[in-house]
């Protein structure tokens, strides 16, 4: 008999952490090969692992909500005879290749945000310390960027830059220490206040739009069309399909009106890579749709939607709706997106303005279609309007690029007929 | 303030020109600072205890004690020195020309600062103003922007021995003897007591160290200090622990060694029984400054102590050591500069000029355990250094202490020749946030001392070369 431990392997694309949902074995439990052992929040999806082997579980890494770094050991199972420990995860899901991450640089990289502050020793040198006081940056709250989360000084300066905006919104008339001090403070509750814990969905949420906010330049451009044709088109091919039982909403249409952009300008379905100092343009066309959970925001995606009619992508956005609310989305399902639609006009709220998810360079975001009075050949007239706005990543796309695109979009959904001319 | 004396407008005062006031003096001229530098002793005074009376002096006196020594014990290396002889008179001349080139340098440096530098006590008499008194009844009035208190320590007395300058002595006093006493009793056998014992015991002298703890270097970890007993046996010091001084007579101390009464045979008698803060008389309830249960000021980080007073150095808490207070001196001129920084360093080395070299950073095992880390020991003897082989050297030790959860360097402790040296390396590793591979992946260079480091690390991460895993 010996030990197997079990390290929790890397289920998406290069995570670090994830976090234990649910155990549905405890310590005794027999447990079989690809006999689920627990759910697991990655920033993407819950994940359920499978047991690698046969055996009996001695004991559980964590318990629900704990967050556990990539390569720390989930479970240990006593098997029968000998088998090499785990150092990479083995795989256990297609879509997931269970890369070898060095299990003590994720440990290491992880401590800096997840294990409590070390007795005395800070992961940063003496100079950047001293950069830290005069920018009144609290290294503890300072993700390190380091091999082994050793804070450098680019670190300390971002988040420097991050507190300084920060406290011109918060506190335009204060003075610039008062501004700094508020921010760099993290906020503590008083009195009646309610606290919980960031946690699941809702932090990978936060930690996925700090990324893309700090990282991200972003421009936007808006526009608003006449879709009283898009409303008539709709409406009448919901009458050809109401016998095959399909219903269009307006996703399919939008999806293909940014198909047609991207088609046009493929500095939109692409990616910047800084490190590499190289544009990777994409050759499929994967469009993510934001889906709202009761937990918060997911991002399913529709995968080739240049090859779909719009009824299949009416059907494939109904079915990938369901397992969204039902958190049960397959990995491969929320993954390979080349491009964002957030239809928020559906929420209340005329307009609004999306924030891209990198490696994307572009996203777009619908308003609310209403009635309005515009005039037509001079004359008044009521009309459906088409509120929307798109964003891409400035270092990628300027502002004539993006208005190139949004006309696309425009004329295609002010036009339906257009979208039959896609290549 | 008495009428009719106009006071003199400094932007910065500096009290006390020792390793800290005087580095202080130096950083903030640089920074554009007028700075005036009162020292007791005015020019004469600037170094300090360290520079005049202490570190410097004591190591001139070590580093020849121990050449003199040597010259007996390197038969094996086929050297016949024959009868050699030290000359204390000569050794003061030449310790004298030496300290005197180096405050010198000192003086110098200030002059081309542009420091004023001041003989005279300083006492605050109110917020924004202060007295210096120059002991022969001249007194100037200060109105300053900025105050920095650097005022050091004094050897602490006994009341049952008091230093009589002759035959009861401090540690100034036992730096400046003009020969080497026959049998010598040191009361205290802290590092200053330990350095000046084996350097009289090096130099002929019959040496019994007194302590009242339960062994000598009583804060530092029995495990560091073991060794050094081996050696001070060969140099027939002897070591009575738990013993406690309780009078002097003409012939003898008398001394209650393990709850008995006994006497002890002493030409001298060195009291170094510790080190207390000069806070006396600065006028600090003029300030409404505190001191803390400690006896010592509490400054902030930035070492503030009150709004435009900053205070550094063995006035306030951390180890009374000059490069401790040089180091705070920076800060606290940055401070009073306006800038936000602060004094936090990982780590503050310490260095015992013992035999054989005892340094020391960072925490020990027992320290790290205490603190709730899962801290690893590493230990390789000194035999598995083949440079020291060749300097015929074989007692000593390498230690380091590292965080299991991420091999995280937490402490380095050597006891070795010229571990004063290597520990500084060390020192920068913990500052630096380095770990055990960080420190494997590092060359150090053959053959020499440092490459213990090196197999420590070796060592920690379970391949060691010259040690045995």
């Amino acid at each position: 008999m010996s030990h197997y431990e079990f390290k929790l392997p890397d289920v998406g694309e290069g995570l670090s952490e994830g976090e234990i949902v649910k155990w549905h074995v405890a310590a005794g439990n027999t447990v079989k090969t690809d006999q689920i052992l627990v759910d697991v929040q990655t920033d993407k999806a819950i994940v359920e692992i499978p047991s690698p082997v046969d055996g009996v579980v001695v004991s559980l890494g964590g318990a629900p909500n704990d967050i556990l770094p990539i390569g720390a050991v989930l479970v240990v199972i006593e098997v029968a005879g000998t088998v090499p420990t785990a150092t990479a995860g083995p795989d256990h899901q297609a879509s997931a290749p269970a890369s070898a991450t060095d299990g003590e640089t994720a440990k290491a990289g992880a401590s800096v945000d997840t294990a409590p502050a070390r007795v005395g020793r800070a992961l940063a040198s003496p100079a950047t310390r001293k950069l830290a006081r005069e920018f009144g940056v609290n290294l503890s709250q300072v993700r390190g960027s380091g091999s082994r989360g050793q804070i450098t000084r680019g670190d300390v300066e971002a988040a420097h830059r991050q507190a300084e905006s920060g406290a011109a919104v918060a506190s335009v008339s204060a003075p610039p220490s008062a501004a700094r001090v508020a921010i760099a403070a993290p906020p503590r509750p008083t009195g009646e206040d309610r606290v919980e814990p960031l946690r699941g969905l809702r932090r990978q949420v936060a930690q996925s739009m700090e990324q893309a906010w700090r990282t991200v330049p972003h421009i936007f451009t808006m526009d608003d069309v006449d879709a009283t044709e898009l409303v008539r088109a709709r409406a009448s091919l919901n009458d050809e399909l109401a016998s095959a039982g399909i219903k269009l909403s307006y996703m399919p249409f939008f999806i293909k009106a940014c198909v047609a952009a991207l088609q046009a300008h493929p500095r939109f379905n692409a990616s910047l890579d800084m490190q590499s100092q190289q544009i990777i343009y994409r050759h499929r066309y994967n469009i993510g749709m934001a889906t709202a959970t009761p937990e918060g925001l997911m991002v399913t995606v529709v995968h080739d939607a240049d090859r779909k009619s719009l009824a299949e992508l009416a059907e494939e956005i109904t079915a990938l709706a369901g397992l969204a609310r039902d958190r049960r989305v397959s990995l491969e399902q929320l993954s390979h997106g080349t491009f964002t639609i957030s239809n928020y006009g559906s929420y209340g709220g005329m307009m609004g303005t999306p924030i891209i998810r990198p490696p994307e360079v572009a996203i777009a975001g619908f308003g609310r279609l209403h009635e309005a009075v515009v005039p037509v050949n001079g004359e008044p007239a009521v009309r459906m309007r088409l509120p929307f706005c798109v964003a891409t990543d400035h270092r990628m796309n300027d502002g004539e690029h993006l208005g190139g695109f949004v006309d696309v979009m425009s004329r295609c959904l002010r036009d339906p007929i257009r979208m039959l001319g896609q290549r | 303030m008495v009428v009719g004396n106009v006071p003199e407008a400094v932007d910065l005062v500096i009290a006390g020109g020792g390793p800290g006031g005087y580095v202080a003096a130096l950083h903030a001229a640089h920074a554009g600072r007028k700075v005036m530098l009162v020292d007791t002793a005015g020019d004469a005074g600037v170094g300090g205890v360290c520079l005049r009376i202490g570190c410097i002096p004591s190591k001139a006196l070590i580093e020849a004690a121990d050449f003199y020594a040597k010259l007996g014990e390197v038969a094996d290396m086929g050297i016949q020195a024959g009868p050699a002889q030290f000359d204390m008179a000569q050794f003061q001349r030449w310790k004298t020309s030496t300290i005197e080139g180096l405050t010198s340098g000192v003086s110098g440096l200030l002059k081309a600062a542009k420091v004023q530098v001041k003989r005279g006590r300083l006492r605050v008499t109110e917020p924004g103003t202060a007295v210096v008194t120059d002991g022969d009844g001249g007194a100037q009035f200060l109105s300053y922007k900025d105050l920095l208190l650097a005022t050091g320590s004094s050897p602490v007395e006994l009341g049952v021995v008091p230093v009589d300058g002759v035959r009861v002595i401090d540690s100034s006093g036992a730096l400046a003897l003009t020969d080497v006493p026959a049998t010598v009793a040191v009361v205290g056998a802290g590092y200053i007591g330990l350095e000046l014992g084996t350097a009289l015991a090096k130099l002929g002298a019959k040496v019994t160290l007194v302590e009242a703890g339960e062994q000598i270097l009583p804060t530092l970890d029995a495990e560091l200090v073991r060794p050094l007993m081996r050696r001070l046996k060969v140099l027939g010091v002897s070591v009575m622990t738990a013993a406690e001084v309780t009078g002097l007579d003409d012939d003898v101390l008398q001394v209650r060694h393990n709850g008995v009464a006994t006497t002890l045979a002493a030409e001298r008698i060195i009291v170094a029984v510790g080190r207390r803060p000069n806070l006396h008389d600065i006028g600090l309830e003029e300030l409404g400054i505190k001191r803390g249960a400690d006896g010592l000021l509490q400054p902030e980080l930035n070492r503030l102590v009150a709004p435009h007073i900053a205070a550094i150095g063995d006035i306030t808490p951390g180890p009374a050591l000059a490069h401790k207070a040089s180091a705070e001196a920076a800060i606290a001129v940055q401070t009073l500069g306006g800038q936000t920084v602060a004094f936090e360093p990982q780590s503050i080395p310490s260095v015992v000029f013992s035999d054989p070299e005892l340094a020391s950073v960072g925490l020990t095992h027992g320290q790290a355990l205490a603190a709730g880390i899962d801290a690893a020991k590493t230990t390789i003897p000194l035999t598995a250094s083949g440079r020291a082989a060749t300097m015929n050297q074989r007692l000593g030790f390498a230690q380091c202490i590292s965080d299991r959860a991420d091999g995280g360097i937490l402490g380095v402790h050597l006891l070795g020749p010229h571990a004063s040296e290597l520990i500084a390396s060390a020192t920068l590793a913990i500052e630096m946030g380095v770990t055990l591979e960080d420190l494997a992946l590092t060359i150090h260079p053959h053959p020499t001392l440092s490459e213990q480091l090196g197999e420590l690390a070796h060592l920690g991460l379970g391949s060691p070369v010259h040690a045995r895993a």
